[in-house]
């Protein structure tokens, strides 16, 4: 092969990829496969998980891997229509999903299944990028409101499958990227009073009966003490909706400093945690391997999102900065309040930690996004215009 | 403005701000808290499973078994389950549900009955309702998760598909949101679910009825005490769901409120056979809700009889309702401290497990489970041997997942089954008494015309053997509690009046009067039998005149001739009387010094019997020579007249062990003219009309004791065999039959008992042998 060659040429990128990150990454995705593992135990319904989400993985690393090589500005050529293609499939869930546990949120495939709410997530992270690359756009409080429709639209479909943790992490997704775009704070505080009325609104209009019932013994939880843990309403509870977060508690609380060892956690492996290969992971994590097995994981998700931040700081372009902003704080929030919803800290809300959880959806999207912004951090392209690459 | 630079590092310590304060959270739930969610975790899989312990048997002097533990089983309602997934129980709760929610309705119910309100009617009411009510919004979210999990139950138990197929289409066509019904669904089809929903009824009345006939069905007392059979329980439940109604019970002077009714299984019939159970099991997919579980009952070799009640009722513990003592004192006892203290010893997480709370719920566990799973006698020599023959609960505390399956044990505290009791009645010599007394209960009270008299006709059979007072046999007839929780009848516990059956002890008092000159008229200045006494103003007759019989001892009392007594009485004044009753134990101590203290027989463990009494006030003194005022049960009297049979008096006992006797060495040559006296009643006196007494060599005395207005009598007859046969054994026996018919004497009804009973033993080779011949033959 020549020197220089095209060909030459994209792979030439791959020695830019930032060594560490991908490093941090195969860490999560390593970890989230051997805490499966343990959470899978011998239990029938949880049969193959494992193998599956390396599956995932490789896929997702392969997936990556194809795009290290083309230019991100193709990135940005796709990302309305891949935005659009999100929104299309979030809004054809009602009618084209079967329905199971009462929500409909996948769409069925023989052997496999996709969570559109997954990729929505980096669909609008895009749409973002690619609306707020242009300086002007973020400066004034009118101009936050197309990037708030562009967030809403996914967010407000998700809602209503209903999968309230999901659309949760839209608004720091949207306020952080607003932010870096140099929004004003008053504008970023708008925004969050905004959001505040609606989910005001959100409690008397869209949220179902359980979802708030959730909230409500969440608030609760925190007068329960040893004199009134023994009350048959207390008690009521605990069988009731307090039922996951209080075993993920236990779970968590009685880890100490180094837990009792991967596959020994007496939550996980007598059944105590619900859907502990998904929503509750890191109570699994904290069962087994106690607090310093949790901040060395939660290390490792800092160390992902510091990591794209970084990279963020470093690129002087602004579609790609952004993107990476938006990435990082999707993985950084929604890992955070995985961990918040093991520790009670916030309502039982069901989301997966990113790489971590088994999930297929979850595992590819944030793959691939991790990928595209490895690809930013690999390019380091010259500001050529104020906006970008426009 | 600052630099988008700056933004991104304010975002990135945003992000670490939130590590921060999540590693704080977890550091406080993780490490400072870790023993309190460390003891939480414990709550949460360690349990302790009780072992019912096995209750010792009760067996008679054979070794052969009298009162057994056998396994069975039972059966129980969960409800919560049977209205969720059983198909009769979903219709009947979901039409319930839907009829409440018209206007002006909040009261409809269905039930578990045939007909309007029934299961069927139900299923009819569900198939009208529109699907659109099924779609999200339409009826109040749990409302209508209620009742889409009741048709789908119905639907899917009568058709054969899954639930989540069934659900699946019913949601799909509720989407639609039209006017079509349940009814209008593509599958299942009415055609379908109809046969299937009525099998399924018919199933569960086909229970019911097996159940009820059953004499262990029915309800566990409580307000639904008189609810029996399944349909009953049920509709118990049914209410107590509606209601949510939930368990209350008081502790330390609080009312504590626990589980829904509903969510406990409720047993609701015992001793199932095993066919029956075995079918349940088999078909338990078709009996959801209705569980099989195993247990153990209490098999009598009897029914209802006087040994049925001898032996007595055991009842679960949480149904005997003992008292707070004692059930503390079972737990001192059952419970080793140290059990408790070693308890989390074995936990290799010991560090984290408060002992004491550990210990504290051990403690609470097993007085809850002795409640739920241990038995208690109640009445007869269950209750009177009930530390013997009860064992100790077993414990273990284990490791068990979310659905409470065990995964390990950690310790245990060892079952032990309850010991044997070895009691000294012969089951043979049993069923031979009390076919005698039943004989004898049905002759006399046939006799009778009136039916008031009838009914107060009762007899009664005591056998002790004479060396030892073992108790061999005790029947009595009618038996006035097959339950036994009374006491037995009259014939058992109480005293009659003896009649002259006591002039034996008369007798041996007179006479070693005249040896030691306490206070008495010598029999040497009697007066002839001319069958009338004056005594204050009163004539005293005797039955006929006996001349100068009446003056001699021996024939006077073979003859039973009262004057002679009469007279002995008018001597020996009531110090004397009373010291003959006192000598025998028919009557109690006069006071610590009293010589004949040691006579009184002391009260016997499980032996249900009265102590004998004397009554001066209604009685002149000579009257009380020949019995009356004087009362005892047949057992005391067969005591004293065991005195007869081997000189010794001895302590009657329901144990097979060594107990202390009286030697009655002063009285021997007293006690000789009483046995010659005896005997000569058997061969040529009052009882001379009876051969089989005469030709096994009884001695012994009837008794006749007028008790009535119209001259009804009790009618006694006491004796022994004259030789100890097998083992050492000698027969010596009391039988009574009270309230006869006029002219009906002791010898003619009692006397004719003891020859039935005899002749039962005779006319068995065993029996005969091992009572009736000298040593058993050897």
């Amino acid at each position: 092969m020549n020197v220089g060659s095209p060909d030459k040429k994209k792979l030439d990128v791959l020695a830019n990829v930032d060594g560490w990150l991908v490093l941090a990454t195969a860490a999560a995705c390593l970890c989230g496969l051997v805490f499966i593992g343990s959470a899978m135990g011998d239990d029938p319904r949880f049969a193959g998980q494992q193998s599956r989400q390396a599956l995932f993985v490789a896929c997702g690393f392969g997936i990556g891997f194809f795009l290290l090589l083309p230019h991100y500005v193709h990135v940005l050529r796709l990302a309305w229509p891949f935005y659009g293609a999100c929104v299309l499939a979030l809004l054809g869930l009602p009618f084209l999903a079967p329905e199971i546990n009462g929500a409909r949120r996948w769409y069925a495939f023989p052997g496999f299944s996709i969570q559109p709410s997954e990729f929505a997530k980096l669909g609008v992270v895009l749409a973002l990028a690619a609306l707020l690359r242009f300086k002007s756009r973020a400066r004034t409080f009118d101009g936050l409101l197309v990037p708030m429709a562009i967030a809403a639209v996914p967010a407000l479909a998700i809602v209503v499958q209903p999968d309230l943790g999901s659309a949760l992490v839209f608004g720091p997704m949207l306020m952080a990227m607003c932010y870096a775009a140099g929004a004003p704070t008053r504008s970023i505080l708008a925004v969050v009073a905004f959001g505040t009325g609606l989910a005001a609104l959100a409690w008397v209009e869209v949220l179902h009966d359980y979802q708030k019932e959730r909230i409500v013994v969440w608030l609760q939880h925190w007068a329960w003490h040893e004199g009134n843990l023994d009350s048959q309403a207390v008690r009521d509870v605990l069988r009731g909706p307090g039922y996951q977060p209080w075993q993920s508690l236990i779970a968590m609380g009685a880890g100490g400093w180094t837990g009792f060892g991967i596959g020994q956690g007496p939550q996980n492996r007598y059944d105590f945690l619900p859907y502990r290969s998904e929503d509750y992971l890191f109570a699994v994590v904290g069962e087994e391997v106690g607090w310093l097995g949790c901040v060395l994981v939660l290390g490792l998700t800092v160390a992902l999102a510091h990591g794209l931040l970084v990279i963020a700081m470093r690129t002087r372009e602004r579609f790609g900065r952004l993107v990476c902003v938006g990435v990082a704080t999707w993985i950084g929030t929604q890992s955070l309040l995985h961990v918040a919803v093991c520790g009670w800290l916030v309502p039982a809300t069901g989301l997966p930690m990113p790489l971590l959880s088994y999930g297929g959806s979850s595992t590819l999207a944030t793959l691939v996004a991790i990928a595209i912004c490895l690809n930013i951090g690999a390019r380091r392209e010259p500001i050529l215009a104020a906006d970008g690459f426009h | 403005m600052s630099s988008t630079r700056d933004r991104i590092g304010v975002l990135s310590v945003g992000l670490g701000l939130g590590v921060l304060l999540l590693c704080g959270h977890l550091w406080l739930l993780m490490v400072q808290q870790q023993p309190v969610w460390s003891a939480r975790s414990h709550e949460n899989r360690w349990a302790f499973r009780a072992v019912p312990s096995q209750r010792g048997s009760l067996l008679d002097r054979h070794g052969r078994p009298l009162a057994v533990d056998e396994p069975t089983t039972e059966l129980a309602v969960h409800y919560v389950v049977f209205r969720r997934r059983h198909p009769i129980g979903a219709a009947v709760h979901g039409a319930t549900l839907l009829a409440r929610l018209r206007a002006g309705d909040q009261a409809a119910e269905y039930r578990y009955v045939d007909g309007p309100r029934g299961p069927e009617m139900a299923l009819q009411d569900l198939y009208a309702l529109p699907l659109r009510f099924l779609a999200r919004g339409a009826l109040p979210k749990q409302v209508a998760s209620e009742l889409a999990s009741a048709i789908t139950t119905v639907l899917a138990s009568c058709s054969g598909r899954s639930r989540s197929r069934v659900f699946a289409a019913i949601r799909q066509a509720a989407l639609a949101r039209d006017e079509r019904t349940i009814a209008d669904l593509a599958e299942p089809t009415v055609a379908e679910v109809f046969p299937k929903f009525r099998e399924r009824w018919a199933a569960l009345r086909q229970l019911d009825a097996q159940l009820t006939v059953l004499p262990s069905a029915g309800a566990r007392g409580g307000e639904e005490a008189d609810a029996r059979g399944l349909f009953a329980t049920l509709e118990f439940l049914r209410r107590a769901s509606l209601d949510e109604t939930r368990v209350t019970w008081q502790q330390d002077g609080e009312e504590k409120v626990g589980n829904k009714l509903e969510e406990i299984a409720r047993t609701f019939a015992e001793d199932v056979p095993f066919d029956l159970a075995a079918e349940l099991r088999v078909a338990a997919d078709h009996f959801q809700g209705i569980r099989v579980a195993p247990a153990v009952r209490r098999v009598r070799s009897v029914a209802v009889s006087p040994l049925r009640v001898l032996l007595g009722d055991v009842v679960a513990l949480d149904r005997a309702m003992p008292s707070a003592e004692w059930l503390a004192q079972q737990l001192e006892r059952e419970l080793p401290p140290d059990w408790l203290t070693d308890l989390a010893d074995t936990d290799e997480a010991g560090m984290a497990i408060d002992r004491d709370q550990v210990a504290a719920e051990a403690r609470q566990t097993y007085a809850r489970q002795l409640l739920q799973h241990e038995r208690r006698g109640t009445t007869g020599l269950e209750a009177a041997f009930d530390d013997e023959l009860t064992g100790r609960l077993g414990l273990r505390l284990v490791e068990q997942d979310s659905r409470r399956r065990e995964q390990r044990q950690w310790n245990h505290l060892r079952v032990q089954a309850g010991a044997d009791v070895r009691i000294t009645l012969d089951l043979d010599l049993q069923l031979a008494a009390e076919r005698a007394t039943a004989t004898a209960h049905e002759r006399q009270r046939d006799a009778h015309t009136a039916n008031r008299d009838a009914d107060k006709v009762e007899a009664a059979l005591a056998v002790i053997d004479a060396q030892s007072g073992d108790v061999l046999a005790y029947a009595g007839s009618p038996v006035v509690s097959g339950g036994a929780r009374d006491l037995p009848g009259v014939v058992w516990v109480l005293n009659g009046a003896l009649g002259s059956v006591v002039k034996p002890f008369v007798l041996v008092e007179q006479l070693q009067c005249e040896n030691t000159g306490r206070p008495h008229r010598s029999i040497s200045t009697f007066e002839p039998c001319n069958d009338a006494f004056r005594y204050a103003g009163r004539v005293l007759r005797c039955s006929h005149a006996h001349w100068n019989d009446g003056i001699d001892p021996v024939t006077a009392l073979a003859e039973s001739c009262n004057l002679f007594y009469y007279q002995c009485a008018s001597g020996l004044l009531d110090d004397g009387l009373a010291r003959a009753l006192r000598r025998f134990g028919l009557a109690p101590p006069a006071g610590s010094g009293d010589p004949f203290a040691a006579c009184w027989q002391p009260t016997v463990r499980g032996l249900p019997v009265a102590a004998p009494r004397r009554d001066t006030k209604f009685t002149d003194l000579p009257q009380r020579a020949v019995g009356y005022g004087v009362e005892a049960s047949p057992l005391h009297v067969a005591r004293a007249y065991a005195v007869f049979a081997t000189g010794w008096l001895p302590t009657l006992g329901f144990r097979p062990e060594a107990r202390p006797r009286v030697l009655f060495d002063d009285v021997v040559s007293e006690t000789a003219v009483v046995q010659q006296g005896l005997r000569a009643c058997v061969q040529q006196g009052t009882a001379r009309r009876l051969p089989l007494l005469a030709e096994l060599g009884v001695a012994g005395k009837t008794g006749t004791a007028e008790v009535g207005a119209d001259d009804q009598n009790n009618a006694w007859f006491a004796g022994y065999l004259p030789h100890a046969a097998q083992g050492g054994v000698q027969l010596c026996f009391c039988a009574v039959v009270y309230w006869v018919k006029d002219r009906v004497h002791g010898g003619e009804a009692a006397g004719q008992l003891v020859v039935d009973f005899l002749s039962a033993l005779k006319a068995d080779p065993q029996l005969h042998r091992r009572y009736l011949v000298p040593e058993g033959g050897r």
